[in-house]
């Protein structure tokens, strides 16, 4: 009876894989030993019959086409393709986020700090609009019919900082200023900040913030603004006064510029990344 | 499977060069040899097209990985694990047993065509082919395809151990006791064996 071992040592004499120690003791037994012959030749027979078989013949052709091949192609870049997409949608998702919060951001933040900057803003006004006031002859006197008639604007809005309110003034004001009512109405909410001194040049001051923070009121704002600015180099007005209020300009328009620039390269890289991915998808097998 | 193609490292080098007619030349001369081992390691037809069909892209596109030695081992190679990793998907799905699906006793195809045999050989052939690919097919997968691999491809313990990733040693006792194996499962078709098998058998 053979052993596995033996099975082993005969398939792998057939085959030429003994070491030539393993042979020559195979073959001295094989001379002895007529079972070890039969299944010898038993295992050659097999192999045999296994070598004779022949081929099948492939149901149809495994050739290639173009197409194929594109898609079977060594992807060298698949790598740097795949970091490429990752990279560019999580850029994207940053620069989408950070335009949406920007954009928010414009929306909220000018009306935000020009409250928070109200009091400040309007006390520096107001200590500059005195300063003109005590220096020239225009007081609290309605004097604003005397000055240049060829500006009406100015007229209007330096009645308004020199007097103390009343309707006729508001009225005026509104007859000038077509928003004039929103206008009275922020003013109130800012002059809160601008107290203890309530007083008209405050009141002008605070009506210019708030004007420019509203965004419908912007024109007027800017109106107001130019309109002391004019006043400045009257000729009646001390020195001082001469530099740039510190007026409406330094709250500007909401500038969603940024934002939607960030949005456009984030849409930008959020689509690239899209193709770059379904292309990869569509190769890789 | 044929032997290597004439000029063979031509059309490889002309292939790895992204030439998609050269590389189809390969497939023509290996692909019935392909086809075969893949028929034989799965055991039906379809999935044997499309684990020979998957080792030819893929061999295309790892084209690059192929250095020098024998091209005929390196797509058997491939071959080989192609029909792995569908014998494997096809164990994660368990729906369709790999008994059940059509096997030996299924239409085969017509032999193929062969010089000077009478009609009546042809159908013994044809009977002798089914009786073996039906005793490889009883076989445990691993000692079928080392058998497969050594027998029918006629590979090196080598060139097997590295397709299959075993040691020398395995090699060896797979396809010992894959031969015996087909050898008593032939037994049983004895009157279909040429008088060399029977009469080493009868003794």
């Amino acid at each position: 009876m053979l052993t596995d071992q033996d099975y082993e040592r005969l398939s792998a004499y057939v085959d030429g894989e003994l070491s030539k120690a393993e042979r020559t003791a195979l073959e001295t037994r094989l001379d002895a030993d007529a079972e070890l012959r039969t299944e010898l030749e038993a295992i050659r027979a097999t192999i045999g019959l296994l070598a004779a078989l022949p081929a099948r013949k492939a149901p149809r052709n495994f050739t290639l086409d173009a197409r194929t091949a594109r898609r079977a192609a060594p992807r060298v870049l698949f790598l740097p393709a795949a970091a490429f997409s990752a990279l560019s949608a999580a850029a994207a998702t940053v620069l989408i986020a950070l335009s949406a919060l920007l954009y928010s951001g414009a929306q909220v933040a000018p009306l935000a700090s020009s409250i928070a900057l109200a009091p400040t803003q309007a006390d520096a006004f107001q200590r500059e609009a005195q300063a003109t006031l005590s220096s020239t002859p225009l007081s609290t006197e309605k004097q604003s019919t005397t000055a240049s008639p060829a500006q009406p604007e100015e007229s209007a809005v330096m009645d308004a900082a020199g007097s103390v309110p009343s309707v006729e003034n508001a009225d005026q004001s509104a007859d000038n200023l077509p928003a004039a009512a929103p206008i009275q109405e922020s003013e109130s909410t800012v002059m809160q900040f601008a107290a203890p001194n309530t007083t008209a040049d405050a009141n002008l001051a605070a009506s210019g913030m708030s004007a420019a923070a509203s965004a419908p009121i912007l024109e007027q704002a800017a109106a107001t603004s130019v309109a002391l600015s004019t006043a400045t180099p009257a000729p009646t007005l001390a020195p001082p006064t001469a530099t740039p209020a510190p007026m409406p300009a330094p709250v500007p328009q909401p500038d969603n510029s940024l934002p939607a620039l960030l949005l456009i390269i984030g849409l930008a890289l959020l689509v690239a990344s899209i193709t770059v991915g379904v292309r990869m998808g569509t190769r890789w097998r | 499977m044929a032997s290597s193609l004439p000029n063979e490292q031509t059309f490889i080098t002309a292939a790895k060069r992204g030439d998609v007619d050269a590389f189809n030349r390969l497939v023509l001369h290996y692909q019935d040899g392909v086809y075969s081992l893949a028929y034989r390691i799965m055991g039906d037809e379809a999935s044997a097209a499309d684990a020979a069909q998957e080792a030819f892209i893929l061999a295309y596109r790892r084209l690059e990985t192929y250095q020098d030695g024998s091209f005929k081992a390196w797509l058997l190679r491939i071959a080989t694990n192609a029909c792995y990793d569908e014998l494997r998907r096809r164990k994660r799905r368990p729906a369709t047993a790999f008994e059940d699906l059509p096997g030996a006793e299924a239409d085969d195809g017509p032999p193929l065509p062969s010089d000077e045999i009478s009609p009546e050989q042809a159908v013994q052939q044809a009977e002798l082919r089914r009786a073996i690919e039906g005793c490889i097919r009883g076989l445990q997968t691993d000692q079928r395809t080392v058998l497969l691999l050594s027998d029918v491809e006629e590979l090196s313990y080598q060139e097997i151990a590295a397709i299959t990733g075993v040691n020398l040693g395995t090699v060896k006792s797979r396809l010992s006791r894959a031969r015996l194996g087909v050898r008593g499962c032939l037994e049983a078709f004895r009157e279909l064996l040429p008088s060399g098998f029977r009469q080493s058998s009868n003794q």
